[in-house]
């Protein structure tokens, strides 16, 4: 998504309200003038100047009004499925991890990548499972990174 | 027989010289891949220092070090993801380089200057520890903040692009810093009832998400559209450097001399010291629009300021016993533990002990150059690789590093929220790195604000009171001002 100078400054002027109308919410140190609230505050302040700066400039360079379109590479064919794809098997790895094991997990994200980027099978599965391995055992046995075990592959730890 | 043999008889043992080996290799490792840090590669080390002699022991720790921050500009230059913070600065020359076919130069660069830039913090720290630190310690919170403004408003100048989506970027990452406990009145900020977010935003997370997951996702759109990187054209690992040395003289020697003098200042280390080096470079600069385009001339500057900000960062360790970095603040706990207290009497009960240290400083700023080009040779196959095989698995390094920091999917879920914020920065041309350096000295310039306003009780004419401070607040509305200045020249020579 693309936003021309006008919408980034009034997404900076509403963002700006908010951590205004947040800070409310914090306190300050016992018999003094700040505290917790004091940097939010200052930060509101100037995302509102700085906004308030921005849509200027947009109406000034004739931008027009706040406008946003999707970016050029959405036109694409298959970009959009590869990006969620990708984004989904992260969320798959913070889903599943615990329970599956570091090795399955790791092994189904990198052959589902490699194959959505065209990757032939019989490249993509060895190469799925020898970074699996190598990572495993440079994380896992040699910075000691307590990573999710399998059982039946606990051997590798 | 005098503290100098004594202390080089200390050094030149086999067992001595192969744990400089040995830790030289593993901060290779480490700083090469991105989301484990320098710091990192020393908390590692602690438990096997444990078992030696302290010489050993802090000859571990400066060799991984050292090596670890030049190793940190691997995969910025090959991939654009930094492997540490300092390396973050100059980034995007690094990368432009490579993808004109100039790895090697870039990769070059770093190394010979990181090693220029450490020996001759190396030979401060031997001359003139004292005396630099008796003026770090003169620093108060007045000096501090107006040290962090100044680095963060270098961040913007620095940056590509216009002034204004410089500081959208640095709004970004300041706000982010505001998240957590970790604030004047140790109220829970923005943590929406998350115990992990009370900690704050962990920010190794943040950049792997920010430059490594952004740059991923970005590989996902369209490989065949993207341009393929360039493997090396023969532009050599050391070959362009005396060319380089030769045409930028005066941007290594100020580089190592800020590095080393802002590594020397508690709380400020590598990081800052390469941001401010770069902005430096640039202002100064013939052709300060090159920058950010796979100019060598920042890369030089910042390179050097960095690795000697590594050396600087041990003057107030050794001499007062105050951290200079987060890894300082470690080896003072490892020098405990051997018994021996950091401070001035360590200058008289253990002579030797601090001269064999800054010889093991030199070698490892020695040993650097041969190991460094083995890495380089090693990583440059990297390139080979297409990228439909190595983004994926990049993918995974990236997840293992989050992961990593706390040893909780948290970090993950952190990585991955920054991924997509920096691939929308990008797509709007919103640059990073202001981001991240908002998010590494929000919480230093909140800390230093507030207390300086209590202590000033409300007065702004307090940040001018103190000399040293009344001249980084100037220098720092001259850097302000630069802007306006370039404007006004421009419409006057029509």
């Amino acid at each position: 998504m693309k936003f021309n100078d006008s919408a980034l400054g009034l997404i900076l002027i509403l963002a700006a309200i908010a951590i205004r109308w947040s800070a409310e919410g914090f306190s300050r140190l016992p018999n003094q003038s700040y505290g917790s609230e004091t940097m939010p505050i200052a930060l509101s302040a100037l995302a509102l100047g700085l906004g308030a700066y921005m849509v200027g400039q947009g109406v000034v360079a004739r931008d027009g009004l706040p406008r946003a379109r999707p970016a050029d590479w959405v036109r694409l064919p298959g970009a959009v499925p590869r990006v969620a794809l990708a984004l989904g098997l992260v969320v798959g790895y913070i889903a599943l991890a615990g329970r599956l094991g570091f090795v399955p997990v790791s092994v189904a994200i990198l052959l589902a990548l490699m194959l959505a980027t065209r990757v032939r099978w019989w490249v993509a599965l060895p190469v799925a499972a020898l970074a699996t391995l190598v990572i495993q055992q440079a994380f896992g046995r040699l910075l000691l990174v307590p990573l999710p075990r399998s059982g039946a592959l606990g051997f590798l730890w | 027989m005098s503290v100098m043999a004594e202390a080089f008889g200390l050094v030149f043992q086999p067992f001595v010289l192969l744990v400089i080996l040995a830790s030289a290799a593993f901060g290779m490792f480490v700083g090469a891949i991105p989301g484990l840090t320098a710091t990192m590669a020393t908390a590692l080390l602690v438990p096997i220092t444990f078992f030696m002699d302290p010489v050993p022991a802090i000859a571990a720790i400066v060799t991984a070090t050292a090596m670890a921050i030049f190793a940190g500009d691997i995969p910025g230059a090959l991939l654009r993801m930094p492997g540490t913070p300092a390396s973050a600065a100059y980034v995007e020359d690094a990368y432009a380089m490579t993808r004109a076919g100039r790895s090697e130069e870039a990769l070059g660069a770093a190394l010979v200057f990181s090693a220029i830039g450490g020996i001759f913090g190396t030979i401060v720290l031997m001359t003139l520890s004292p005396v630099l630190a008796e003026i770090a310690l003169r620093f108060s919170s007045f000096e501090y903040f107006w040290l962090v403004v100044l680095g963060l408003s270098c961040a913007i100048f620095v940056s590509p692009g216009s002034v204004a989506r410089g500081l959208v970027a640095l709004l970004i990452g300041l706000f982010a810093a505001t998240v957590g406990i970790d604030n004047p009145a140790g109220q829970p900020r923005y943590t929406f009832g998350s115990v992990e977010l009370l900690a704050g935003v962990q920010f190794i997370p943040a950049m792997i998400g920010l430059f490594a997951v952004s740059e991923v996702l970005r590989s996902f759109v369209d490989a065949t559209r993207r341009p393929a990187i360039v493997p090396d054209r023969g532009s050599g690992i050391f070959r362009s450097q005396w060319r380089n040395l030769l045409a930028y003289p005066v941007q290594t020697l100020r580089g190592s001399v800020l590095g080393t003098a802002i590594g020397a200042l508690p709380g400020a280390g590598a990081d800052i010291a390469a941001w401010i080096s770069y902005a430096v470079s640039k202002r100064f600069s013939r052709t300060p629009r090159k920058f950010g385009t796979g100019h060598v001339e920042g890369l030089v500057e910042a390179g050097a300021s960095n690795n000697g900000a590594v050396s600087g960062a041990w003057i107030p360790a050794l001499v007062f016993g105050i951290p200079g970095d987060s890894i300082t603040a470690i080896v003072i706990g490892v020098l405990y533990i051997k018994g021996l207290n950091p401070g001035p009497t360590i200058f008289i009960n253990d002579p030797q002990l601090i001269y064999a240290v800054f010889i093991v400083f030199l070698l490892a700023n020695v040993i650097m150059l041969p190991l460094g080009w083995v890495a380089i040779k090693t990583a440059g196959t990297i390139l080979a690789i297409p990228r439909n095989v190595l983004m994926p698995i990049i993918l995974m390094f990236c997840i293992v590093g989050a992961y990593a920091i706390n040893n909780s999917v948290f970090g993950v879920g952190l990585m991955l929220v920054f991924g997509v914020l920096g691939f929308l920065m990008d797509e709007n041309d919103i640059p990073i790195a202001p981001a991240i350096l908002g998010l590494v000295l929000g919480p230093m310039l909140e800390q230093n604000f507030i207390t300086s306003m209590i202590k000033a009780d409300g007065s702004f004419l307090a940040f001018f009171e103190r000399p040293i401070a009344a001249g980084l607040g100037l220098f720092t509305f001259a850097v302000w001002c630069i802007p306006a200045v370039t404007w006004a020249m421009r419409r006057r020579r029509g």
